[in-house]
């Protein structure tokens, strides 16, 4: 009896002992890295920097206090080996929930870059992914004053935990690599721009051929962002009749939109939303929000259209076209085919907006 | 011929109970009549004698005494020298009668005052606790449970204590063969002293060595009732305020006589709030020590970042800043149990704020850790069972040692194991983690 207890504890300790992978290291002797930036280096191809956070003893007074480790290598791995033997501690990547591009490293091929990070284990697959323009090293170098924690800001902002905007196209890693692998969808990274001490997101970028080919203003940002349905609130500006002053804004909320192909030269975009009038610059009334109804629906529509000519112009896909058509096909070479139809698929946008009033009781 | 007879069992008594200063011996004279009496002064309930004995003796004559020590429920006849003896030293006089030895029982109850329970307290329910009389508690139960089909049975256990237990069930609700089990079980105890009914327990176990009860401490007897109704054996201990129930179940041990007595769905939370109880005991210490030394991506970062902050003092790896913690909290948890209540608190108040702010500031333990600890502590106060809980206290360390050697993997293994281990057990028949007994459904077994 006794033995046979022995014996289920040696099996169970050797099962145990061939299980563990990573072995014991406290968490104060972890260096936990929070971004990880990848800019064009001078004297070899990448310069990989690592924002590493400064855990302070006192709680209450905690300042956001960083270092930054850098190192120009050709390859990402050796960059880190260097790196390790510059910080007295283990590097932990399992927090490193942001990764900065440098603009000049997404003008050309990004899928080898991207090999380590996709391979790496201990790097989380829900990382946001940002291009910083111009260097990633300007946006990991401003210490934020309002930040509790280095690099707080950025999960902030990409999170949609602290502020929403319709302006930031959040990205994660796994979804980029996506795109970047997938036919007929096409990567979008959000653009981040250095502003003195602190940083600003109103741009995306929108990749082809697996490099950067567009960059997107700040409408065409919101506009991509309702489009791929991420955001479900925003606001619409309408202008007077064939004039560029402005009229009235709407606060569109429950914004719903979808595609569909029924013939292979049309493409239907339908988006439908409900809103009030937020702000009026002339005086709005009632009786006329039919009229204000119309208005609003025709500006928008123009605003998509003129999006998506863009995007057919560029050859770029960024909203899925393709893999909609790839996914209603049943041909070997639908991709080959879509190719040849996406230049000249006409688009027919149907906006669909409930007005429910002028925002003021009467 | 007779009278020597008579006179040898006298002389064999004294003999064997020396001469101690309680031992009386009196002889006295009616009439005609002469008796002698033999009994141990400090068991015997002299009022009761002389209520029972004395005045009747002296009030009548010699044939309606006769008829009247007849009657007397308490009385008993002399037949073996050993068992006279015995009797003798659980309260029994010896009268030497004309021609007949008897033997009166007339035992002095001093621990039978009702007080308030203590170690199983309910906010509104019954607050009274058994007491250390065997038989006030049988009458306690009979009050509760005034059934005709509730058997009582004595045993005697303890070659040197004689510790009387009464095994108490409902005839029509309880198994016949769990009777027998425990009855039989009693039966092979061999032992020389039995005080209390962990102790009794003990013993009743197959196993030598035995982390988690398998039958039920309870010092209540409303939970008594309730439990005699769902069909238990109840083990009354004389001596103890203690008794002991069987077949008990895990889930037994996490329910309080309050989960019945709130109603529904604040029983329900209440239950529910136990089992967190037990499972933030059980996992916080090896959680910590797992997450932080690692799986550290486990935490947000920013409970990762406070929690390496708050570690940067500590000299030490994170077990054995957890090790030491812990034993400071079984020591004070040890420590308050032993000291009288008027010292008690202030062990609390030093070891608990003043040694912990203590470490924290001398940088030996970081804040988290003292967080952790203290609701270890708490958690584990929730569960009612005293026995449970100290089981769990005890298994705790075990978990924390797979985790220490094997992170995460082994915490869930450990966690598999203990699983496995307690759906092993048994008590009488009933598997252990079975969670609910139903005795309507038994019936029809």
């Amino acid at each position: 009896m006794g033995l046979r207890y022995v014996k289920i504890f040696l099996v169970m300790l050797l099962i145990l002992l061939s299980t563990t992978a990573c072995g014991y290291k406290d968490i104060d002797k972890r260096s936990f890295v929070l971004t990880i930036a990848v800019d064009k280096g001078q004297e070899k191809k990448y310069k990989v920097m690592l924002k590493i956070a400064i855990p302070s003893s006192d709680v209450r007074g905690q300042k956001p206090e960083f270092i930054i480790s850098e190192q120009e290598s050709d390859t990402i791995t050796d960059a880190i080996r260097m790196i390790k033997t510059k910080v007295d501690k283990e590097l932990d990547f399992s927090h490193a929930k942001s990764i900065i591009f440098g603009e000049e490293i997404v003008a050309k091929d990004v899928s080898p870059l991207l090999d380590w990070f996709i391979r790496r284990r201990d790097i989380q697959k829900i990382a946001w992914v940002g291009i910083g323009s111009p260097t990633a090293e300007s946006i990991i170098t401003i210490k934020r004053k309002i930040e509790r924690l280095p690099s707080n800001a950025l999960f902030m902002s990409f999170g949609q935990t602290g502020t929403e905007s319709v302006y930031i196209v959040s990205e994660f890693l796994f979804d980029f690599r996506k795109r970047i692998t997938e036919k007929g969808l096409d990567p979008i990274l959000p653009i981040l721009e250095p502003k003195s001490t602190f940083f600003q997101i109103n741009k995306a970028a929108v990749f082809g051929d697996k490099k950067l080919k567009i960059t997107l203003s700040e409408d065409e940002t919101k506009i991509l962002n309702m489009l791929l349905q991420r955001v479900n609130k925003a606001d619409i500006e309408v202008k007077k009749e064939d004039t560029e002053e402005p009229f009235f804004f709407v606060s569109a909320e429950g914004i719903n939109s979808g595609i569909e192909i029924h013939s292979s030269d049309k493409v239907e975009v339908k988006i439908k939303m409900q809103g009030v009038i937020e702000e009026a610059v002339v005086e709005v009334s009632e009786e006329n929000l039919k009229k204000y109804k119309k208005l609003a629906e025709e500006q928008f529509k123009e605003k998509v259209l003129s999006l998506l000519w863009k995007f057919q112009e560029e050859e770029v896909d960024p909203v899925g076209f393709g893999l909609l058509y790839r996914a209603k096909s049943f041909d070997k070479d639908d991709w080959e085919q879509w190719q040849k139809l996406y230049p000249n698929v006409k688009f027919d946008v149907q906006v669909e907006l409930q007005l429910h009033g002028t925002g003021l009781l009467k | 011929m007779l009278k020597s007879k008579k006179s040898k069992t006298i002389e064999w008594l004294q003999n064997k109970l020396g001469s101690s200063q309680d031992i009386v011996f009196r002889e006295f004279q009616s009439g005609m009549r002469q008796a002698q009496i033999l009994f141990i002064k400090t068991l015997c309930d002299e009022k009761k004698l002389q209520e029972t004995f004395y005045k009747p003796f002296y009030e009548t004559n010699e044939k309606e005494f006769d008829k009247y020590l007849n009657s007397l429920p308490n009385i008993s006849e002399h037949k073996k020298n050993e068992e006279t003896l015995t009797k003798m030293l659980l309260g029994s006089a010896v009268i030497l009668l004309g021609s007949k030895v008897l033997i009166l029982d007339v035992e002095k109850v001093e621990n039978n005052s009702i007080t308030e329970a203590t170690v199983e307290k309910v906010i509104q329910g019954p607050l009274n606790a058994l007491t250390e009389d065997v038989s006030t508690n049988i009458h306690l139960i009979r009050n509760r449970y005034p059934q005709a089909t509730l058997r009582i049975e004595e045993a005697k256990l303890g070659k040197l204590t004689e510790t009387k237990i009464a095994i108490v069930y409902d005839k029509n609700k309880a198994q016949s063969n769990i009777v027998q089990a425990v009855k039989d079980n009693l039966d092979r105890i061999e032992t020389d002293v039995i005080m209390a009914a962990g102790q009794l327990h003990n013993k009743m176990t197959k196993q030598k060595r035995t982390l988690f009860p398998t039958m039920m401490i309870t010092e209540r007897p409303d939970r008594i009732t309730y439990n005699l109704a769902e069909g238990k054996v109840v083990l009354l201990i004389d001596g103890t305020l203690f008794a002991l129930i069987a077949p008990s179940v895990f889930y037994d041990f996490m329910s309080s006589m309050e989960d019945v007595y709130q109603s529904h769905w604040i029983g329900r939370f209440i239950l529910s709030l136990r089992y967190i109880g037990l499972f933030i005991s059980l996992l916080a210490p090896s959680l910590y020590v797992g997450i932080t030394a690692y799986s550290t991506d486990l935490f947000r970062v920013q409970l990762a970042l406070t929690i390496a902050g708050s570690r940067s003092t500590v000299p030490y790896p994170a077990f054995i800043e957890v090790l030491f913690m812990l034993l400071m909290m079984e020591l004070l948890t040890e420590a308050s149990v032993r000291l009288p209540q008027s010292i008690g608190s202030t062990a609390t108040t030093v070891g608990g704020l003043i040694l912990g702010t203590a470490a924290v500031e001398a940088g030996l333990v970081s804040n988290v850790m003292i967080i952790i600890v203290a609701s270890v502590a708490i958690a584990n106060f929730v569960i009612p069972i005293n026995a449970m809980s100290f089981a769990m206290r005890v298994t705790k360390y075990i978990l924390l040692a797979l985790t220490i050697f094997f992170g995460l993997v082994g915490l869930m293994i450990g966690i598999i194991a203990l699983v496995g281990y307690l759906a092993k057990l048994e008590s009488y028949g009933q598997p252990y983690l079975k969670l609910f007994i139903d005795p309507s459904k038994r019936k029809g077994q």
